[in-house]
């Protein structure tokens, strides 16, 4: 608990959606991956945001993994197609990502607000007397 | 009857700022003695405060010069903590002055 302690918590939470901003990004990076059948397809990625383990704020606690199957496609076209002319595409829904980026962004933005207004507040309260 | 200057025992609200104990332990200072040591203290360990901020605040800057920082809203954020930091120091500094200035009229 430091002396202007909303700036830290509220950092906290720019922090992890950051990451998580990062991690929608790496997924819509890889959308378009194609492996063969014999391999995993690319699995979204997930962070696991908390509590804050000293209780001030937030944290990510790790990142989990989507789907490994992905989706059999039928593509005999492909260099990595395999006999029967499948390849694995990521179970990954541009949608779901868009609309989490939006998430993400929005809240990413939310804690920086809190940042600046806890910036207002304490300048206030030293300015109080002059 | 009540002393006039009994409203100076209002200043026992400086109790109130035992708040800063959770600030790094002070390292490197000598103990000021006499009335105001607790005071004293305080004022230290404030300023040591201040400083481990605007260190750290620089330390950022230098990772966001050389690209290495990954968040760039960790440094803005620091150097905005840093320089609350300063602004606190500053009016606390402004008032103790406006203090002593205020006593030093009293003989004129």
């Amino acid at each position: 608990m430091s002396t202007f302690n909303a700036i830290g918590v509220a950092g906290s939470g720019v922090t992890v959606y950051r990451k998580w901003l990062d991690a929608v990004s790496d997924n819509i990076a890889n959308i378009d991956n194609v492996s063969r059948t014999s391999e995993k397809a690319f699995q979204a990625r997930y962070v696991v945001a908390q509590e804050a383990a000293d209780g001030n704020g937030a944290q990510v606690g790790g990142v989990a993994f989507g789907n490994a199957q992905g989706i059999l496609t039928y593509d005999p076209q492909n260099p990595l197609a395999d006999s029967k002319g499948y390849v694995r595409r990521p179970d990954i829904d541009l949608g779901g990502q868009m609309s989490q980026m939006m998430m993400a962004q929005r809240a990413y933005q939310a804690n920086l607000a809190v940042v600046d207004r806890a910036k207002e507040s304490y300048t206030a309260a030293i300015n109080l007397g002059k | 009857m009540t002393s006039p200057i009994s409203a100076l025992s209002a200043v026992g609200g400086l109790d109130a700022v035992q708040g800063l104990d959770g600030i790094a332990a002070s390292t490197g200072t000598t103990e000021t003695q006499g009335p105001n040591a607790d005071f004293g203290n305080l004022l230290s360990k404030g300023l040591e405060s201040v400083q481990a901020s605007q260190s750290k605040a620089d330390n950022l800057a230098v990772q966001v010069a050389d690209g290495t920082l990954q968040d760039p809203a960790q440094y803005t954020m620091a150097a905005t903590e840093a320089s609350l930091g300063m602004e606190l120091t500053l009016a606390v500094r402004n008032k103790a002055v406006e203090a002593f200035q205020e006593i030093m009229r009293m003989q004129a």
